[in-house]
């Protein structure tokens, strides 16, 4: 067992940047991965923190339902839901297709050793899910229910376990996937499209579990319901920590370690044969010269960022579902009779309202949407290629920065179309919609880029790395959100000033800060770029 | 041609990788760059090719800083590092073809020099193929060929000889011959010191950042092999 413990070291060492921070002379490193350190704990904090409040608020309800049990239910339903989501994304790049795999193949090491220590590592990854939000849940139901001194003993060491199965879940998904693509010719095309499906039909699913005239209590309590039908080790956890039932609680994780366990031992048999599958490049050697395209020199370096984009599917899965959401939302705006649902309600002018809000909804799925924030960084080894290229340095971070704006830009014109039509605001409104997601489009892209050469990866293994869990993307992401707070208070603000002009207003500023954000990327970020 | 004057350049802990290099290749020169591991060899290419900023110092190409004029340094001069990273995720066509573009070079003539090159090196039925499908030395080659199609002047090669068949690599020599004739010049770093002994006509040697010797090769290494004349300079100095 000791060859998996070196491995999983290696890789968390890898994975978290440590080994740089700890033994690198230069300071700015450390400080890197001290800022990051506190952008965790600020995360696990403020995730934390939500997790309370909804908990507080649902077990409110749920005891005046006489089912308090219900809370732990729904937070391990949660923490279920988010880990498969997130696992889905990470298995291909971590159990298949990852970079160090001739490497790691070639040591004198049992498959299942390296299998359980890649499987591991996603364990890790997951098990902050189950501590942000079982934790707080656990707090809120000890404080407002009846407990026995059982609870605490089960609700501890269930903690560790409840990621295990939703772990395995999504990396049989993500390897079905992954897969089936690996037979046709756009294997990353395909990827993409069947893993938005999926990740589509998920929320579609659990859109359809609720029913928005009850409240949130019943809502809760119906989803448990369904939940403990979908998946029964749900029903398992509740009776064994909540109820005391000692034979669920056995049941729970001798099922979670077991289905863990043959997972890994299974995917042992296939692993080589699956990893060989995927790394096999379909190579045809039989190609005849004709005539090539010619393009501009901003116009090659465009092509290129766009071919790395769409090669990597959690880069576009990533990037690109906000711009999905956003246009779903859009086109499901117009089957839906906004103005009956808002008096059925008891909002009166309903899709008024929700005018008022559109352009900064837009907005926050705009800066969910930004591929700079990872694009220097996925340069990786390459990066000598435009490094030694004749190109000014302005022209490869333009590059870089029109993508986004190629990604953004269209769906933002066919959503905020699409709602105008939907939602028949006045014409200020409909301008803001146009307008200010498109400010926030170019503001995240020059942030990403900005911050990115602040804080580059060029050392990964894994793709992971410099999209999901850089420093980079993590400060781009957080000041996306955080930028939104200036439309919110705007719109919020109790004058007497109709919302399109304060959200003029917040656009007029955001145009400031954009301008400012690309003199700075002239001037510094020019000279960064230099400095990698 | 290439002229490195005073360079130095320190690791980012303060220890200096290079230190006071000067060396001037002119045209017609195969110019062999020799030293130990770790001696600043990649580091001085890496700074020639425009890839890393450096302390003090300055790099002429043609006459022109690669600080001050990096883009029209770099538009006549071509550089391949020592392990040729590549763009996986395109097919060796779209890469040649992307350096094509990018280095601004005519469609008729870039498509005459990749078919030219490509069959030289024995790669064109695979250029339709993903990169990440090729082998080291098809890598190698394709980095090669990419480094020709805009017909440099200065060649800035990293232990080119590496995972190279013998074929190839001997392909690649009279390229170099070729491009010395043309009045181009080329500088190169190897471990391979009977290549360097009979390819060049300069060779310098480093060792810890100091350059120790250089100059024609018959005059560096004398009456001696230039591996005994290396091994001498690097265990005496």
């Amino acid at each position: 067992m000791s060859n998996v413990w070196y491995l999983l070291k290696v890789q968390l060492l890898a994975f978290f940047n440590i080994n740089r921070a700890i033994y690198t002379k230069d300071r700015s490193e450390k400080r890197k991965f001290i800022l990051f350190v506190i952008l965790v704990i600020f995360f696990v904090i403020y995730f934390g923190g939500l997790s309370f409040g909804y908990s507080m608020l649902l077990s409110a309800g749920l005891n005046a339902l006489g089912r308090p049990d219900l809370l732990l239910a729904m937070m391990m339903a949660i923490t279920s839901v988010v880990v498969l989501f997130t696992s889905i994304f990470k298995s291909s790049g971590i159990l298949f297709n990852f970079k160090d795999y001739n490497m790691v193949m070639s040591l004198p090491v049992k498959t299942s050793h390296i299998v359980a220590s890649r499987i591991l590592l996603l364990y890790v990854m997951n098990i902050f899910f189950s501590f942000i939000f079982i934790i707080p849940a656990g707090v809120v139901y000890a404080m407002t229910s009846p407990i026995d001194p059982m609870f605490y003993m089960g609700y501890i060491l269930t903690l560790l376990f409840v990621p295990l199965v939703p772990i395995v879940i999504a990396s049989i998904i993500g390897s079905i996937i992954g897969y089936i693509a690996s037979f046709f010719k756009r294997f990353n095309v395909l990827n993409i499209i069947f893993q938005f499906i999926l990740i589509l039909g998920i929320i579609a699913l659990s859109f359809s579990a609720g029913n928005m005239s009850e409240n949130i209590a019943e809502i809760s309590s119906m989803m448990a319901e369904k939940i403990y039908n979908l998946y029964p080790l749900a029903k398992m956890y509740t009776d064994g920590v909540c109820n005391g039932n000692v034979l669920s609680l056995i049941l729970f994780i001798v099922i979670s370690i077991a289905v863990f366990g043959i997972f890994t031992i299974l995917v042992s048999l296939v692993f080589k044969k699956f990893n060989t599958i995927l790394n096999t490049s379909k190579a045809k050697s039989h190609f005849k010269m004709t005539e090539l395209k010619e393009r501009t020199q901003i116009g090659a370096l465009l092509a290129k960022e766009s071919k790395r984009y769409f090669s990597s599917a959690i880069y576009v899965l990533n990037t690109g579902i906000g711009v999905i959401l956003m246009l779903i939302m859009a086109v499901a705006s117009l089957f839906f009779n906004l103005d009956s649902m808002g008096e059925m309600m008891g909002y009166p002018g309903f899709p008024t309202i929700l005018a008022r809000y559109a352009p900064i909804v837009l907005c926050f799925f705009i800066v969910m949407s930004c591929t700079t924030s990872s694009s220097i960084s996925l340069e990786g080894r390459n990066l000598w290629i435009i490094k030694s290229s004749p190109v000014r340095e302005m022209d490869v971070l333009k590059s870089k920065i029109y993508l986004n704006l190629t990604i953004l830009i269209p769906a933002i014109i066919i959503t905020s179309g699409l709602l105008s039509i939907a939602l028949k605001p006045d014409w200020k409104t409909v301008i803001i919609m146009f307008l200010l997601p498109c400010i926030y489009a170019v503001f995240i892209s020059l942030a990403g880029i900005l911050i990115n050469l602040k804080f580059p990866n060029f050392d990964w293994t894994n793709e992971v790395t410099v999209i999901k869990q850089s420093v980079s993307a993590t400060i781009t992401i957080f000041l996306g959100f955080a930028s939104l707070i200036l439309p919110i208070v705007a719109v919020i603000l109790p004058i007497n000033i109709q919302s399109s002009v304060m959200l003029a207003i917040v656009a007029l500023i955001m145009i400031v800060i954009d301008f400012l954000l690309y003199k700075l990327i002239k001037t510094k970020g020019v000279k960064m770029y230099n400095a990698l | 041609m290439l002229k490195i004057s005073n360079f130095t350049k320190s690791y980012k802990g303060g220890k200096l990788a290079v230190n006071n290099l000067s060396l001037n290749i002119e045209n017609g020169d195969i110019y062999g760059f020799i030293g130990h591991n770790g001696a600043g060899k990649t580091t001085t290419i890496k700074a020639i090719a425009g890839v890393m900023d450096f302390d003090s110092g300055d790099i002429f190409i043609d006459g022109m800083s690669i600080k001050d004029k990096p883009v029209e340094c770099k538009q006549i001069m071509a550089y391949i590092p020592d392990n040729p990273d590549l763009y996986e995720h395109l097919t060796g066509i779209q890469y040649l073809n992307f350096i094509g573009d990018i280095f601004k070079v005519e469609k008729v003539k870039r498509e005459k020099l990749i078919k030219e090159y490509a069959d030289l090196f024995e790669i064109t039925s695979n250029l339709g193929d993903l990169i990440s499908s090729y082998s080291h030395g098809m890598k190698q080659k394709l980095a090669i060929i990419s480094a020709l199609i805009h017909q440099p002047k200065l060649l800035i090669l990293d232990e080119p000889f590496v995972g190279l068949d013998p074929k190839a690599a001997h392909t690649l020599k009279i390229i170099m011959h070729d491009i010395c004739k043309n009045n181009g010049a080329i500088f190169f770093s190897t471990h391979v010191l009977d290549v360097a002994e009979k390819l060049c006509n300069k060779i310098a040697i480093i060792k810890d950042g100091k350059l120790i010797a250089s100059g024609k090769t018959e005059d560096v290494k004398g009456d001696n092999s230039l591996e005994d004349v290396f091994m001498e300079l690097i265990n005496n100095e």
